[in-house]
């Protein structure tokens, strides 16, 4: 095992990301009407849905990804029209990780102000060796993933602050990924050890945002090639 | 000399040198900021018109504390790496790998002083 592979970790920790589930109505009776998603019994607000959220519907005639722009117990309505659609049994609505994801060095084209988005980066820290002699000495690997969550401008904060506070739920300290041959861990175990957080989100040009930083760690060997 | 001017004489020691390995933390954690540092793995302020970089500062309001700050308002926006900014030297995230690596300074400062 030599040191770490810092592009298995990148994608161990993106996949841990896509299972972001930030707010679900579960399985339940809903419809559509032209403003937005419908219901006459429960409640969208005790579900967690808030405006600025990038729902995805399942159990709908079209299960295309909206943007809710207020939200209220029995109406969630969307920044795009919908179809009116009767309410029925079996169907969710669902509020994950931004179906737009500008990962590191993609050319992914960024819709302008009408959905969130992220971006992530790799962000290297240097090693440390933990013991003597050099060869096959045991080694500290660290880095830093940065996911830049834009959320949508002009609605209350709190749709935008809850997807990052589920995301970090995600990445608490002590969290293990496999990565290549290594395990992965979110730092932040020990008192005093910097562990993952989100910035205040800030306005950046059509969108508002947090900055989340996950640090983490694997065990490795060092290995002197020949 | 008594035991307890040995001690008395440790105890001052002990005091000047955490003062030293003090400041130089903080000077090195300033260093590290503004212009990068292996220790901690930061890139340093990006320099266009050196405004940034000139702009921060290392302040001790008290004998305990330093404090590194800088008055401009897009300095965070160029810490957290967001949308419209651009590096042609140095790079993002250089307050954060400084505080990440903390640790790493003060010990590579206290071995500096003590051995």
């Amino acid at each position: 095992m030599a040191k770490l592979d810092t592009s298995a970790a990148q994608i161990a920790l993106r996949t841990r990301a896509e299972t972001l589930v930030v707010c679900t109505t579960g399985s339940t009776t809903l419809g559509q009407s032209a403003s937005g998603f419908t219901r006459s019994a429960g409640s969208f607000l005790t579900d967690n849905l808030r405006a600025g959220m990038e729902v995805l519907p399942a159990g709908f005639p079209s299960n295309s990804r909206v943007v809710l722009t207020d939200v209220t117990a029995l109406l969630a309505k969307t920044r795009t029209a919908l179809s009116v659609v009767a309410e029925s049994a079996g169907r969710t609505l669902s509020v994950g990780l931004p179906v737009t994801r500008n990962y590191e060095n993609r050319d992914t084209t960024i819709a302008t102000d009408v959905q969130p988005f992220i971006e992530e980066e790799w962000v290297p820290r240097p090693a440390e060796i933990r013991t003597m002699p050099a060869q096959g000495a045991s080694r500290s690997d660290f880095g830093e993933w940065v996911v830049r969550w834009y959320g949508v401008q002009g609605v209350d904060i709190p749709g935008n602050r809850k997807c990052v506070d589920a995301f970090l739920d995600l990445f608490t300290p002590g969290t293990e990924l496999v990565a290549g041959s290594h395990i992965l861990t979110v730092q932040g175990t020990r008192p005093g050890d910097p562990s993952p957080y989100a910035s205040q989100f800030i306005r950046n040009g059509n969108h508002m945002v947090s900055t989340i930083h996950v640090p983490v760690w694997a065990q490795t060997t060092n290995v002197i090639a020949a | 000399m008594s035991f307890s001017s040995d001690i008395s004489n440790w105890s001052a020691k002990v005091q000047a040198n955490g003062q030293k390995v003090f400041l130089n933390t903080a000077s090195h954690a300033f260093e590290s900021i503004v212009n990068g540092s292996s220790v901690t793995g930061a890139p340093g302020q990006p320099v266009d018109t050196g405004a940034l970089r000139n702009s921060w500062q290392l302040t001790f309001p008290s004998p305990t504390e330093a404090l590194i700050a800088t008055n401009l308002d897009y300095a965070v926006h160029v810490e957290e790496n967001v949308r419209g900014v651009t590096f042609h030297n140095h790079g993002p995230h250089s307050v954060r790998l400084t505080a990440l690596g903390l640790n790493r300074i003060v010990e590579a400062e206290t071995k500096k002083v003590v051995g």
